[in-house]
């Protein structure tokens, strides 16, 4: 499958972080903050007023906004459960 | 022995740790009230310095900002990692580092080991949160993580306290600490860094389960219905905090300082020096003194919403609004302090990471309506604005009163759009906000920062404000005016102004003004302002007094009779957004670092103020007439 960018990724559902599109220095920042590659990560919300949303990554809940979130890019594992 | 307290005087130790990480509670939990901030030359954000002394050993504690690497990405960051590194010319070099890291975070807290180790410096780790971790059901083996990673490893409860003494102890001791043993090449990327980590804490914590408490309070915080319900309600406690418990102490300081002013003056002798203690110097003390008590308590909520975990979930919230105008979900509180007064809201813009987001936030909070503007709105509202009722319900002054709040606030968002499109277009930060664990604020640390928050203000605003405020005075007591034997006082008073500096100031520059309708009272008054917008009032009252005893009404009723609404309403706009506040562009001045920024703020509120109310002026004079 291919890899879809996190802004799109399904609520709920743990997905893999499998790559990067933005500007050098943002995506430093958020593979400083645990977004590095094969991190499992799962969205959990969406802003109440639209434009962000909550990811949990390391246990840590993040409020990402869905520019930046359109940069990262992830992986739906198949199966149910599954790493 | 000399040397030996000289060499101690000296030790400093750098706190460091990832945002949220408990680091301030840490060290005000270790210094107590003992603090200042650090005025390096060149840094506009300043860390702060705590002491720790016993026997005569001092040991200096420094307060860096939160990082998550040696690569900054923010201003504050910056200024951490330059201390850390030695780079900041006229600051100490750090003997030592404490790094602080939250128990339920080890894996993010050791990647920031891993990075801090670079540095080479004798390092301890303060575990902190141990309390959550516990009740989550996580074990910590400190002393195998001390093992591993060579350093002393200590556990603490900041919030109660718990630990803190074997802290202070170890400081204070001076014994030595190691410098962290990694096996990781220097160059390592963040992912050998985490997976170090991840591997390192597999060995010494049983992870601890999820938060499932903040996520309950979660679903109804971060709800598209309730949680915007939620956000009004913080925000209505907000300004009920600052305008109604504020009001009472505000007052009573006027009239301590009143009644000051009156004892000196029943004790002294009439002449220059009384009224130079009196009004300038007494005067000067308390247009400081007064906004102390609201912005302590500006600061007092501003602490408990950021430590109880509220204002990361609100800036997520607001974050899409304001980002429509160029700026970011932290702005939103700032932008709300400046309708209580503009300095502490230039001052809490360091929780923006990005220094343009930054700029442009500082640059629009004088167009929030701060409260030294309400008594000029109440004065000229209520005198000379019809009071009817809209349809029986609505009181058109008290529209009149929120349409001015409304049209600083507007303007100001646009303003901002404009700036992020132009002179402040740069790069934008990613924005990301952690969500720290929902936790009960501490007295001590909301004190803490209140306390140090207030004393910051009367150190750099209050010098400004003090300093002018005697310039003010001069300018309308030099040169004394002769005046005849046997002229009342109030009518002396007047003459004294009107021949002043500053009363002759204002008639050369009345033509200036001619064209928004104000007469040479109106721009005396407004030249007062520019020091401090309540100035104003009490100008009109020196300026109108012999009309007022004349009457015997007050100055609001004199004002009803002889001012038209149009020159109140052309007076009421340019009050909305001229920068007429010396302190504010003080601070601004501090914190943006040049005075380019101070003089592009002055000169678009100027020409917003000078265009929009010659535009009042005109438009309501021809529809009155």
């Amino acid at each position: 499958m291919a890899p879809i960018p996190l802004s799109e990724a399904p609520l709920h559902r743990p997905v893999i972080v499998a790559g990067y599109a933005g500007e050098d220095f943002a995506i430093e920042r958020f593979r400083e903050l645990g977004f590095t590659l094969g991190t499992v990560l799962v969205v959990r919300r969406r802003a109440p007023l639209g434009g962000s949303f909550e990811v949990e990554c390391r246990g840590l809940r993040i409020g990402v906004r869905a520019e930046e979130a359109a940069t990262i890019y992830v992986l739906i594992p198949n199966g149910n459960g599954s790493h | 022995m000399a040397t030996a307290a000289t060499e101690a005087a000296q030790r400093t130790v750098a706190l460091v740790g990832l945002p949220n990480s408990g680091k301030s509670t840490l060290f005000n939990a270790l210094t107590g009230l003992r603090q200042r901030t650090a005025n390096y030359p060149g840094v506009t954000i300043e860390p702060f310095l705590g002491a720790l002394e016993q026997d005569g050993v001092r040991v200096t504690l420094v307060d860096l900002p939160g990082i998550y690497s040696l690569s900054p990405k923010t201003e504050d960051e910056r200024l951490a990692v330059s201390f850390l590194q030695g780079e900041l010319p006229k600051a100490p070099k750090a003997d030592r580092i404490l790094v602080v890291v939250d128990g339920t975070q080890l894996e993010r807290g050791l990647v920031l080991i891993s990075w801090i180790a670079l540095l080479q410096r004798p390092t301890a780790l303060v575990v902190t949160m141990i309390d959550e971790l516990k009740a989550r059901g996580g074990v910590l083996d400190a002393e195998g993580l001390e093992h591993r990673l060579g350093i002393p490893v200590f556990t603490v409860v900041g919030r109660r306290g718990i630990g803190v003494e074997e802290v202070r102890r170890s400081l204070l001791s001076w014994e030595p600490w190691g410098i962290p043993l990694l096996s990781l090449p220097p160059g390592a990327p963040p992912e050998e860094r985490y997976r170090w980590a991840t591997e390192l804490a597999a060995h010494v914590l049983r992870f601890p389960e999820p938060d499932h408490r903040s996520e309950r309070i979660d679903r109804i915080v971060l709800h598209p219905v309730s949680g915007l319900l939620v956000f009004g309600l913080v925000m209505l406690l907000f300004f009920q905090t600052i305008f109604t418990v504020a009001q009472p102490a505000m007052d009573a300081i006027e009239a301590a300082i009143g009644w000051l002013q009156h004892a000196l003056e029943a004790w002294l002798p009439a002449g220059v020096g009384r009224n130079f203690l009196t009004h300038g110097i007494l005067g000067g003390v308390g247009s400081v003194v007064v906004f102390l008590p609201q912005i302590v308590l500006l600061y007092v909520v501003l602490t408990v919403l950021e430590d109880s975990g509220y204002l990361a979930r609100a800036a997520f919230l607001v974050d899409r609004l304001l980002g429509a105008f160029g700026l970011q979900g932290r702005a939103f509180l700032p932008i709300l302090g400046g309708f209580a007064c503009a300095i502490p809201a230039i001052l809490s813009t360091r929780v923006i990471p990005s220094r343009q987001e930054r700029l442009a936030t500082m640059l629009i909070i004088p167009l929030m309506t701060c409260s030294a503007r309400l008594p000029i709105y109440t004065l000229l509202v209520a005198a000379t604005v019809p009071a009817v009722y809209i349809g029986g319900i609505f009181s058109l002054q008290a529209l009149v009163m929120m349409g001015l709040y409304a049209l600083g606030a507007v303007t100001g968002l646009g303003v901002a759009w404009i700036l992020r499109h132009t002179v402040l277009r740069g790069a934008k930060t990613p924005f990301v906000v952690e969500f720290p664990p929902y936790r009960l604020p501490t007295w001590r640390n909301v004190v803490g920062r209140a306390w140090s928050s207030g004393r910051e203000f009367l150190r750099t605003a209050g010098t400004i404000i003090l300093a002018l405020s005697i310039v003010l005075w001069a300018l309308t007591e030099l040169p004394p005016v002769a005046i005849p034997p046997g002229t009342p006082p109030l009518e002396a008073q007047r003459l004294q102004l009107e021949g002043s500096l500053a009363g002759q100031l204002g008639r050369l520059i009345q033509p200036l003004f001619a064209p928004l309708g104000f007469d040479w009272k109106t721009t005396i008054a407004l030249l007062g302002s520019f020091a401090a917008r309540e100035v104003f009032v009490s100008f009109m009252g020196q300026l109108y007094a012999i009309d007022v005893e004349a009457a015997e009404s007050t100055l609001r009723e004199v004002l009803a009779q002889t001012f038209p609404l149009p020159v109140a309403l052309s007076v009421l706009v340019f009050y909305v957004y001229a920068l007429q506040c010396i302190s504010t562009m003080a601070v601004l001045r501090r914190e943006s670092g040049s005075w380019g920024w101070v003089g592009l703020a002055f000169a678009y509120t100027f020409a917003l103020a000078y265009g929009l109310s010659f535009l009042a002026f005109h438009i309501t004079r021809w529809l009155v007439e």
